[in-house]
């Protein structure tokens, strides 16, 4: 009965966010730490993404670095397939094209491509921060949601154990 | 207890797992819909500092075709009023849809008391 009810009080304050943990039912925290555990896997899981987005950018622009004046007019295999190579010789060395996203390229000159490349790397590394930050935080309130869940656990089982002992001296009445 | 309050209480829980499944679905979309912006936007960021003369490729098949930047621009800044338009109306769905999961609750909560009440009679 007494989950019940504070579980109508919660709903009634649902727009509050400043909801005291420590008041919440077990079943409840239950629901928070899971969403919690969701929310975590997803921040790590884009963490990683843009880990490897980074790792992807700094190889394109390894890859500019490799187009030296030296390389010019040297034979390459061009890829038509992930099997099949056409030769070729590398007759420009002073412009690339760049995928700027969305199905576009742009013809950028090496030094403007190495720019753009970098701001990329810089954009990444800051969502990466601040996705790192949020983790953190979440890490923080998941292991405060632990606490409050363990020291909850522990007076249920307090409760119950009184409530037993009352139960065998007053065997009546109490579910009123 | 009544049979008729179970049968409103399981046609109600049906309803409250509709919409939270429609509201999920709705959450997704809207997450792909916030990408698209956000790579639509670094892509007008993009040709905004670029130079006029710029030679810009369009993606089309297995071929980059020679674009006028104009008209690139152009055909990102329609994209992009096109998704915030659908970011607002899946938002608004997802607002509506919201208040009716509360509701919904509410009513099985209420529903499940009177039953317990029955019960306990």
């Amino acid at each position: 009965m007494s989950s019940a009810s504070t579980a109508a009080a919660n709903a009634n304050n649902g727009k509050n966010q400043t909801i005291n943990l420590e008041d919440l039912p077990l079943t409840q925290l239950q629901k928070i730490k899971a969403q919690l555990e969701e929310e975590l896997n997803g921040l790590t899981g884009a963490f990683s993404q843009m880990k490897q987005a980074q790792a992807a950018f700094r190889e394109c622009k390894g890859c500019i670095d490799a187009l030296t004046p030296e390389s010019l007019d040297k034979t390459i295999m061009i890829p038509l397939t992930n099997s099949l190579y056409v030769p070729g010789k590398l007759s420009n060395i002073e412009n690339v094209v760049v995928d700027v996203g969305t199905g576009y390229y742009v013809e950028k000159s090496k030094d403007d491509a190495i720019s753009y490349y970098d701001a990329k790397i810089e954009y990444v590394q800051n969502n990466a921060k601040t996705i790192q930050d949020t983790v953190e935080q979440k890490q923080a309130s998941y292991r405060g949601l632990l606490e409050i869940m363990q020291y909850k656990l522990t007076q249920q089982q307090q409760q119950q154990k009184q409530q037993q002992g009352a139960g065998k001296q007053a065997a009546t009445g109490s579910r009123a | 207890m009544s049979a008729e309050q179970r049968k409103a209480l399981e046609a109600q829980t049906m309803a409250l797992q509709s919409v939270q499944s429609e509201i999920t679905t709705l959450v997704g979309n809207r997450q792909k819909l916030e990408s698209q912006l956000q790579e639509n936007e670094l892509v007008d960021k993009e040709f905004k500092i670029l130079n006029d003369s710029a030679r810009v490729y369009k993606m089309i098949g297995p071929v980059l075709v020679l674009q006028e930047k104009a008209e690139a621009g152009a055909n990102v800044e329609k994209r992009l009023e096109f998704i915030r338009d659908e970011i607002s109306r899946a938002d608004q769905r997802i607002e509506q849809l919201t208040k009716d999961q509360e509701k919904k609750s509410v009513e099985i909560f209420k529903l499940q008391m009177e039953l317990q009440g029955v019960n306990k009679v």
